[in-house]
């Protein structure tokens, strides 16, 4: 009787594991190629390497000092920067990060000329533009309001 | 002031080009385009107008100034046609500079215009 088997498997991708009946104890061990970014049904869904970038973007604002972008750039504050990341750590979907020269921080998203979002995140609030489907709609949301208005963007 | 300021109309021409630069952190590498915050400014958008130059010349005058990622131009008739305003704002050192104003009351440009503004944008100049 075997003592042991091994069972590699990928697990976002598995078909699958069996048990041998005259084995005892299983280790199933994950895929030592993993897939770069947790994806799920939706391949726009929650990137991990999109997040990863998107914080490291997020830091660099945090050097920006006053005519940061050639102009009258103003500089971001840093609880902002704070909250923002935050706030993509918790995004269903994740979307790219833009700073603005206004020290605001815009999040977007654009998939065609007829689906594409613009959130533009400041110490006063949020203001967001989307269109879907051809509908335009500007509105003035609550920041905790974002990851539902994203999430309702791709369904 | 220098005396070529004098010389320029104060009104910006339909058929001019507005020249803007970009920094790298603007830039939307996934859809190969500058992002719409370009045109998301708390006290104008800066831009310089070509005033007749050749488009080499509004690319140097600007890279001269910063070592910008990219430069993008509009055409002035088609920042009227999205109903913003253009603002001749000479300032020492660039007699060329405007601005883009959201209307004749407001400043700031948010929601679709800025959108719109990008997506009529020519990138004339990439690193």
């Amino acid at each position: 009787m075997n003592d042991l088997g091994l069972i590699k498997t990928d697990a976002t991708n598995s078909i699958g594991y069996f048990h041998l009946p005259k084995v005892k104890c299983h280790f199933i061990f994950r895929s030592i190629n993993p897939p770069s970014s947790t994806s799920f049904n939706n391949p726009q869904r929650f990137s991990l390497e999109q997040l990863k970038l998107n914080k490291r973007k997020l830091h660099t604002f945090k050097h920006f000092g006053k005519g940061w972008n050639g102009y009258n750039g103003e500089p971001i504050d840093h609880k902002l920067i704070d909250e923002i990341e935050t706030l993509i750590s918790d995004l269903e979907y994740q979307p790219q990060i833009f700073p603005t020269g206004r020290g605001s921080v815009q999040i977007e998203e654009y998939l065609d000329e007829h689906n594409f979002i613009e959130i533009e995140i400041s110490n006063n609030g949020a203001f967001a533009y989307m269109v879907k489907n051809g509908k335009e709609m500007e509105k003035e949301i609550s920041i905790h309001k974002i990851n539902k208005l994203i999430s309702e963007f791709y369904t | 002031m220098s005396s070529t300021l004098e010389k320029l109309d104060t009104v910006i021409k339909d058929d001019e080009f507005l020249y803007r630069g970009i920094i790298e952190s603007f830039w939307d590498y996934k859809n190969n385009k500058p992002s719409s915050a370009i045109y998301k400014d708390s006290k104008g958008v800066s831009v310089d107008r070509d005033a007749k130059r050749p488009q080499d010349d509004c690319i140097a005058f600007l890279q001269a100034k910063k070592n910008f990622f990219a430069i993008c131009k509009i055409k002035a008739s088609i920042v009227r046609e999205k109903n913003a305003i253009l603002k001749y704002l000479p300032v020492e050192g660039n007699i060329y500079h405007s601005e883009i104003h959201d209307s004749i009351d407001r400043i700031q440009m948010r929601g679709s215009k800025p959108k719109k503004l990008r997506d009529s944008s020519i990138v004339v100049f990439k690193e």
